[in-house]
């Protein structure tokens, strides 16, 4: 079959205050095909799918479709030209039903405008019924904000075919789903694909790209590095393209640390509904892994550890004895360290600068008779962005201003300041860019054989075998394999994780 | 991101600090061309006097508003600080202990606040809301619902003392200032304001006790909205029963005037101190103009919507 190009966008240039944005970039998708738009974070691939959906201008370029010119001023002509976006963070409105948040603008009305809610959810499953079993699950009459985010996503896809689009620009589709949901998101994606949808896929997570796509175009540093057929390239050389670089991403394995002191222990931790007697222990100089799907108890069990689940119930000792937890200040004093999930929400304070980030631990050591030590803090500071190979111009920036990866390693030295042995680090490399990733892997590696424990929650198997001397696999709120990592393979932890 | 950019958002901050005290600058040029007496030592003791109470009320305001919360209950306090410092007064009491024990049940109110806000978990503006009302109650109940007239020299001498020359509640607003700006800027306390305030989840992560700031900046709040209470009394000669009605929504003027966010976690006490002048110089200014006082709501409306305005367009604009 010949291949009949859908889009074409030829020289597109961007440049926002003070930076570049994108540099005579051009791009192809063709009817009927997912072509993937991968790169760091910052390398301009969000601003293209912008671009094209109508929500930032560009300086100059030219956007084709089918060959005809266009111009896309807005999202209501990206719209009319059947291109849709799907953005990372699903815009639904969890008050009004399913259906309602499917038609949006064109919810049918009789004469008066009073809404004809039958003709509504009829039309709403008719679209439904195209998609296939993911979508039956899903009730048109349950309101949005009770669905998974799994589901809100099909929602705007739902959406999008309701106004017939022939472009679909997901980006980053599967940063918050759990392994099935992404497999249902794949199967519904190459099931559009057929009928002739050109589907671009923004992402990093090569090995859901290799799985899923046709094409990728890596994008580094605002210009395209280069673009190859799925089928005939492979992680390592995408990789390569989008650092510019060599990078061998977990580094070397590292060394096992023999006879480290056991310095956390937790047995028969249960929390009714999340946990059930969870018990392991984490020593000296050592990275635990934890796997599991999205749910499946770790990042609950990690908030039981610190001090954030009330309901908590079951012995933790630290370096070996045994100690109460009833809030992170008690964690904080044992010295647990967590660097959590929610980087934004959890980890930063984002609208103070670095400094007072990094410092927000250990404000008692700071104090000398009712005054901050200012000069102290600043030596600190100025101490872990060095250590940390922080990227700023100096530690008054706000937190809101650094790129993801120097986020998390803000968060980290915050941890590392208060001098805690073990350390909590759920889903750290979580949105952020594959340079950031290897110096985040190097760091805890770096950690463990420095001494500290740590204790590693990952959904990513590569990243949790390239760094972890042992694995535990949680399955509904169950430890069901606790791993030593030599020669295991991913089929292995899968096998625990999804069924045993 | 460049180092180019981040210079533009410093500088976006300092700018927005920059059209406030612009101005302020405008209408005191304006206001001393338009009235030749505008601009003389006595009247600026005149906006200072005018300006205390709510700059003292402001103070409170602009922690609870770093701090991501709200207090409406400062105007009743204020109102509640005075009655009982009138009553108590006239029961007798030593004047200075009259002081302690209105402070003491101001901050035992605004420790309630918190109590309701941290550990009942009711949203702080409904929590001020509801003792908000039940002070204006107690407010009534303890004046009978009419001035509290107090006929004791010593119960005006904070209001009417000047030292070299200057009015004390003018020197007392200037102290608590640096008061407060030392305590935001090198203590423990005030750095846990902003952290909390910026993100109270990230702080009870790194082991701060969020409870324990917010009740603490709540009781400072009601303790400092009762000592205004205090002051104003002082300077009447008799506890007012009507004043505590815009005091609340005033002092939240006055710091978002000043550039101190509703978000939380953002914000500079002086910047507060200037949103109080410039609603006292607009009140003073108008009067001397001749026109009608009811104006200066007009006028402090449309100021406050145009430097939110100026400061939202700013980061747009980017």
């Amino acid at each position: 079959m010949m291949e009949q190009i859908l889009l074409k966008m030829e020289n597109i240039n961007k440049s926002f205050p003070g930076v570049q944005a994108l540099k005579d970039v051009s791009f192809e998708l063709n009817a009927g095909e997912i072509h993937s738009i991968c790169g760091e974070n910052g390398a301009g691939k969000s601003t293209l799918i912008k671009i094209l959906c109508g929500i930032h201008g560009m300086d100059t370029g030219t956007v084709s479709i089918n060959g005809e010119p266009v111009h896309i001023q807005n999202v209501q002509d990206a719209r009319a030209l059947g291109i849709a976006y799907i953005p990372q963070e699903t815009q639904i409105c969890p008050d009004l039903t399913v259906a309602e948040n499917v038609f949006m603008d064109k919810i049918p009305r009789n004469g008066l405008g009073i809404v004809q809610w039958k003709k509504l959810f009829q039309k709403a499953m008719e679209v439904q019924g195209t998609l296939g079993k993911c979508a039956e699950r899903i009730d048109v009459r349950s309101y949005a904000g009770d669905l998974t985010i799994g589901q809100r996503q099909l929602i705007e896809i739902i959406r999008a075919l309701t106004f017939d689009a022939k472009i679909i620009a997901l980006d980053e589709p599967t940063s918050s789903l759990s392994k099935g949901e992404i497999k249902e998101l794949f199967e519904l994606l190459n099931k559009l694909k057929v009928t002739g949808i050109g589907i671009i896929y923004v992402s990093h997570k090569l090995n859901e790209i290799m799985e899923l796509c046709d094409r990728v175009t890596v994008f580094k540093d605002g210009q395209r590095a280069g673009t190859q057929l799925v089928r005939e390239t492979n992680v390592q050389t995408l990789i390569n393209l989008m650092v510019g670089r060599s990078i061998d991403l977990y580094g070397a394995k590292k060394e096992k640390i023999q006879g480290g002191q056991e310095f956390l222990r937790v047995e028969k931790l249960t929390s009714e509904g999340k946990i059930r007697d969870i018990s392991f222990s984490v020593h000296g100089g050592e990275i635990l892994g934890m796997f599991g799907i999205v749910g499946a108890g770790r990042t609950e069990t990690s908030n039981a550890i610190f001090g954030l689940d009330s309901e908590a119930a079951g012995d933790i000792y630290v370096h070996g004895k045994k100690v109460k937890i009833n809030s992170p200040q008690n964690a904080v004093k044992l010295g647990i360290g967590y660097v959590t999930e929610d980087r934004r929400g959890q980890g930063l304070v984002l609208c103070n600068t670095v400094r007072s980030n990094v410092s927000m631990t250990i404000l008692k050591k700071l104090t000398k008779l009712f005054c901050m030590d200012l000069q102290q803090e600043k030596k600190i500071s100025e101490h872990s962005i060095r250590q940390l190979n922080i990227k700023v111009t100096n530690d008054r920036v706000m937190a809101e201003n650094l790129s993801g990866g120097n986020q998390q390693k803000v968060v980290i030295s915050k941890w590392l300041c208060t001098n805690s042995d073990i350390l909590i680090f759920d889903e750290p490399t979580r949105g952020i860019d594959i340079g950031a990733k290897s110096e985040i892997y190097r760091i805890m590696k770096e950690l463990a054989l420095g001494g500290k424990a740590i204790i590693v929650i990952s959904s990513e198997l590569p990243e949790l075998l390239g760094v972890s001397d042992r694995i535990v696999v949680f399955r509904n709120g169950q430890i069901t394999a606790n791993l030593d990592n030599t020669d295991l393979q991913e089929q292995d932890l899968l096998q625990y994780a999804i069924n045993y | 991101m460049s180092g180019k950019a981040l210079t533009n958002i410093f500088n976006k901050r300092a700018a927005s600090l920059i059209v406030v005290i612009s101005v302020l600058a405008l209408m005191i040029i304006v206001f001393s061309i338009l009235s030749p007496y505008f601009l003389q030592i006595n009247n600026f003791y005149s906006i200072g006097l005018t300006i205390a109470v709510l700059g003292i009320l402001t103070i409170g305001q602009s922690l609870c508003l770093i701090l991501g919360g709200f207090d409406l209950s400062v105007g009743y306090m204020l109102a509640l600080g005075g009655v009982i410092n009138a009553r108590l007064t006239l029961a007798g009491i030593p004047y200075i202990l009259t002081i302690v024990i209105t402070l003491a049940i101001g901050a035992f109110g605004g420790f309630l606040n918190g109590i309701i806000i941290t550990k009942l978990r009711v949203n702080a503006f409904i929590a001020t809301l509801g003792t908000m009302t039940i002070f204006h109650g107690l407010v009534f109940i303890l004046s009978n619902g009419s001035a509290v007239m107090v006929n004791r020299e010593d119960f005006t001498w904070i209001g009417s003392t000047r030292l070299g020359g200057i009015p004390l509640p003018i020197i007392i607003l200037v102290i608590l200032y640096a008061l407060f700006y030392l305590i935001l800027k090198y203590t423990i306390l005030g750095r846990k304001i902003y952290l909390v305030g910026g993100n109270a989840d990230a702080s009870k992560i790194s082991g701060i006790n969020t409870d324990n700031i917010t009740i603490a900046v709540f009781t400072l709040s009601s303790l400092l909205a009762a000592f205004g209470g205090i002051v104003f009394a002082s300077r009447v000669g008799a506890a007012q029963v009507t004043v505590g009605s815009t005091y609340a929504l005033d002092s939240v003027t006055a710091a978002l005037l000043g550039g101190i966010a509703l978000s939380g976690g953002k914000g500079n006490i002086f910047g507060a101190l200037l949103g109080v002048f410039i609603m006292g110089v607009l009140q003073n200014g108008l009067i001397m103009l001749n026109i009608m006082p009811y104006y200066q709501y007009i006028a402090t409306g449309i100021v406050l919507i145009l430097a939110i305005m100026s400061q939202t367009l700013r980061k747009k604009g980017s």
